[in-house]
């Protein structure tokens, strides 16, 4: 090998620029589906959602009841919600304000155990509001193994419940940032079975009921926090965002046909329901750009693995045609056929620990110094480098094994004469 | 006529190694084309934005509120109505400017009893039409006068649109059902592609009243709307004198905020297409320089990769040929002659996987480019059928992506086979017929 150091170094510099390539890309990769492990906290088939709008005062249907016309679009929503329910291909609807996954922002409030100084160190959550039906449109899970009708039970009782974060971080707690302000909040666990109020918000007060699986907003995102649900009464259907709706199996497709042939269940005066969509088809359009990025770093890690088995593959050949001679005369002087594989394959390995070692230190160096890829651990980063290393190798195995084996075929009297 | 005979015979001598080269020089190619495409479709001119380089926007608002009791409340999106006349109404270097609805979420749209059909929408007013160039296939669009009419307002359909709702593209004056609110067809135009992503919508809504006003009951955040604004300058040499003004009105607007202890924020420049496309958090300025010097990067990643791993396979071609190398300097050759004819000779080869390169390149965009890339924001239009929208050929053919893959080529070429040339041109002649080294 030392005799052909110029193109080993040329060799490693390409190694070095492919690993380099394929370590970004699969940080780029675990950083867009390391959320995808987590549990979504609901359950999205047969579940449709529809949002709902009310006219603007200048349009031309608009009716104006003067200082009813609150009320009666609150009975109107009541109307189409109940026409929804007894639709025979409903099992259950509810309605949402700044909860159906998929569709809600993050509103990250926080809840202290009631009787506490107002500013004291509570939990922090995302603040989703839920009509106890949702409970079994969504199917939410208990994390204390209750059973979903004692859960509706309880929101229908007024009660709360909350969420944990996912990714939690105990040793926050009592350490504040530069401006003076808790970095760390308490454990889920601590609040169930509390009276609590919001933070600004001293009168009204809740009970946690229990904790249930946090409600994500799409399989991709980041969980954001923890979660905090909160039950809401139909006074409240003049402010929600959708109608979630739970069909019966195999229902999804004439529940869609009856509703849309149905103006009566769209629109109701002043009140009208939008797109009708199942959350599973949401979810397509939601999570699209991070299923394309999946895709396209894997395509390109193979395009690279494609680059370098061409490019070592040709070497090797070359090399190998280079060294029939020498090749012969260890077969003569007794190397099985075997050795002269394992030799090449081990050239190629020592070729890759060269590369490995460079492209370490210099992705390190990259990844600290420039903002390609943020928020990874010294941990999570060698990991990374290990299985691109693995990569690479599998690549190197397969570039070189064809030359390598078609280096054991020599015959050495042929070989010597053919020289 | 030597060279290309031996060019030929060492191609057909080294079959397997020729497609290598060939294959490994069309994958970069490919690499590097559907890249640059990828980013030339921020400024690509068709119509109906067929006067790109002249449309500035001002896509953004950022409001803070800086009270006592609401420090820190901020709130992000795009203008009202008053807040963009206030600073984009008759600017100076501005031929026209008009009001264009930012997020749209797809609506429901039905006419003649039959079952309705989701459509993404566009508030706009009456210079929309004159920005951008659409074609009407029947009516014409709707004037300044009709955008605040509140029974039976106007409307503007696609083609596709009228032909899924009425089976028909004469539709002018019929009526249609959007969101549970009647509207009378005005006119009817030529689809468009939606990665023209400024001018694109499937139905047109006059800008009325609901979709001036804040999107937020909120009153410290009365300014913030669901605006963006386009500009059509005279020149493009008026961006600087634009931007001056736009500075001082903007200084304006937050002097008069300030009572309600308001900022109004991001608001003080314009943007070209590629600027608008380089932001990254909604908060902060788009960095073209940064977005430039990483694309760089990239490109120089996609042509380094190959050319280094084809390399070393080069210096082991060249190794095969030394005593033909000593050959032809001990007949005079100068090391000139043997650089170019290496060199050349492998031109054609990486001119051959360029071709194939950027032929699958071309394909790969306009056929499946769906399956792996997005050209419309996800955030912005909530619709599998746009999101899984993809360039037309004439986006995509354009004389500059023609010069950019024969520069790939060309450098891929002196990178590829430059070095391994020179060291084969070093070689003194008796060395090189003997083959003691290299």
């Amino acid at each position: 090998m030392s005799k052909e150091w110029r193109d080993n170094l040329w060799i490693i510099l390409g190694l070095t620029i492919v690993s380099l390539a394929i370590w970004l890309f699969c940080s780029a990769l675990f950083s867009t589906v390391r959320y995808t492990f987590l549990p979504m906290g609901f359950d999205e088939s047969d579940v449709f959602v529809v949002d709902v709008n009310t006219l603007d005062p200048s349009s031309s249907g608009y009716v104006d009841f003067g200082e009813e016309t609150e009320e009666r679009n609150k009975d109107d929503m009541r109307t189409l919600l109940t026409m929804i329910r007894d639709n025979g291909n409903v099992e259950a609807a509810g309605f949402a304000l700044n909860g159906t996954p998929y569709n809600f922002s993050g509103i990250n409030s926080g809840i202290y155990i009631k009787g506490d100084e107002p500013d004291s160190i509570g939990f922090r959550g995302n603040f989703r509001y839920y009509s106890p039906e949702v409970v079994k449109v969504l199917r939410l899970r208990s994390l204390t193994g209750k059973g979903s009708g004692w859960l509706y039970e309880k929101l229908m009782e007024g009660e709360m419940f909350v969420s944990p974060d996912p990714e939690y971080d105990p040793s926050l707690l009592g350490k504040m940032n530069e401006w003076g302000w808790p970095l760390g909040y308490r454990a889920a666990e601590d609040m169930v079975g509390k009276n609590v109020n919001e933070y600004g918000d001293s009168i009204t007060s809740y009970h946690v009921a229990d904790m249930v699986e946090l409600v994500r907003r799409s399989e991709f995102d980041p969980p954001g926090g923890g979660g905090v649900i909160i039950p809401i009464d139909e006074s409240h259907l003049d402010d929600i965002d959708d109608i979630l709706i739970r069909v019966k199996p195999g229902r999804a497709d004439k529940f869609r046909e009856e509703f849309e042939s149905s103006p009566e269940l769209m629109m109701r005066r002043n009140v009208f329901l939008g797109n009708l969509i199942l959350l599973s088809e949401k979810s397509k359009t939601v999570d699209r750009q991070s299923v394309l990025d999946v895709r396209l770093y894997l395509t390109l890690i193979g395009f690279f693995l494609i680059i370098l088995f061409l490019g070592l593959f040709g070497t090797f050949w070359f090399r190998i045609q280079q060294r029939i001679s020498e090749i012969a005369i260890r077969r003569v002087f007794g190397a099985r056929r075997k050795d002269i594989f394992s030799r090449i394959i081990a050239e190629g390995m020592l070729l890759l620990i060269g590369a490995t070692i460079i492209a370490g230190i210099i992705g390190w160096i990259l990844l600290k110094k420039t903002e390609l890829i943020e928020g990874f651990s010294t941990q999570e980063l060698i990991w990374f480098e290990i299985a691109t290393a693995v990569i690479v190798a599998v690549g190197i195995i397969l570039s070189v094994i064809y030359p390598a084996w078609k280096a054991m075929q020599i015959q050495p009297a042929i070989a010597v004469r053919n020289e | 006529m030597n060279y290309i005979r031996q060019l030929i015979y060492d191609m057909r001598h080294h079959r397997m190694m020729t497609w290598i080269s060939i294959s490994g020089t069309a994958i970069s190619i490919f690499l590097v084309m559907v890249f640059f495409m990828v980013n030339s479709l921020s400024t690509v001119e068709e119509a109906p934005e067929s006067r790109r380089h002249l449309i500035y926007g001002a896509p953004r608002m950022f409001v803070e509120v800086f009270d006592g009791e609401s420090r820190g409340k901020s709130a992000n999106g795009g203008m009202t109505y008053e807040v963009a006349r206030q600073l984009y109404e008759n600017l100076e270097g501005v031929e026209l400017a008009t009001y264009v609805s930012l997020w749209n979420n797809p609506v429901r749209a039905m006419a003649e009893a039959k079952a309705p059909l989701s459509v993404n929408p566009k508030y706009v007013d009456s210079n929309f039409w004159k920005i951008f160039d659409f074609t009407f296939i029947d009516g014409k669009p709707f004037s300044e006068d009709e955008l605040l009419i509140t029974t039976m307002p106007p409307i503007v359909l696609t083609e596709k649109v009228a032909r899924k709702i009425f089976g028909d593209t004469s539709v002018v004056g019929r009526e249609i059902n959007i969101g549970g609110i009647p509207h009378i067809v005005k006119g009817v135009v030529k689809d468009v592609n939606p990665i023209l992503k400024n001018a694109f919508a499937e139905i047109y809504l006059p800008l009325g009243n609901s979709a001036r006003g804040s999107i937020f009951n909120d009153p410290d955040f009365a300014y913030v709307g669901n605006l963006q604004a386009f500009l059509l300058l005279k020149d493009k040499k008026d961006v600087e004198n634009v931007n001056k003004q736009l500075n001082s009105r903007s200084a304006t607007l937050n002097s008069r905020l300030r009572e309600e202890y308001i900022q109004a924020k991001n608001i003080e420049n314009i943007m070209a297409p590629e600027a608008i496309n380089t932001i990254s958090h909604w908060n902060s300025s788009p960095n073209v320089a940064k977005v430039a010097e990483k694309r760089f990067l990239i490109y120089l990643l996609l042509l380094l990769l190959p050319a280094i791993n084809l390399s070393s396979m080069m210096r082991g071609r060249m190794r095969h040929r030394i005593s033909e190398i000593g050959l032809r300097r001990a007949y005079g050759a100068s090391r000139l002659d043997i650089i170019r004819q290496f060199l050349g000779e492998n031109l054609v080869v990486t001119f051959v996987g360029g071709i194939i390169g950027l032929l699958f390149s071309y394909l790969f965009m306009t056929y499946l480019s769906s399956n792996f890339l997005m050209f419309v924001d996800s955030w912005r239009f909530d619709s599998l059928d746009v999101q899984m929208a993809t360039p037309s050929f004439g986006m995509l053919f354009t004389w500059t992506s023609f010069f950019i893959a024969l520069g790939a080529c060309l450098v891929l070429n002196i990178l590829t086979a430059g070095l391994p040339a020179w060291r084969a041109s070093k070689l003194e002649p008796s060395t090189a017929i003997s083959k003691s080294t290299y």
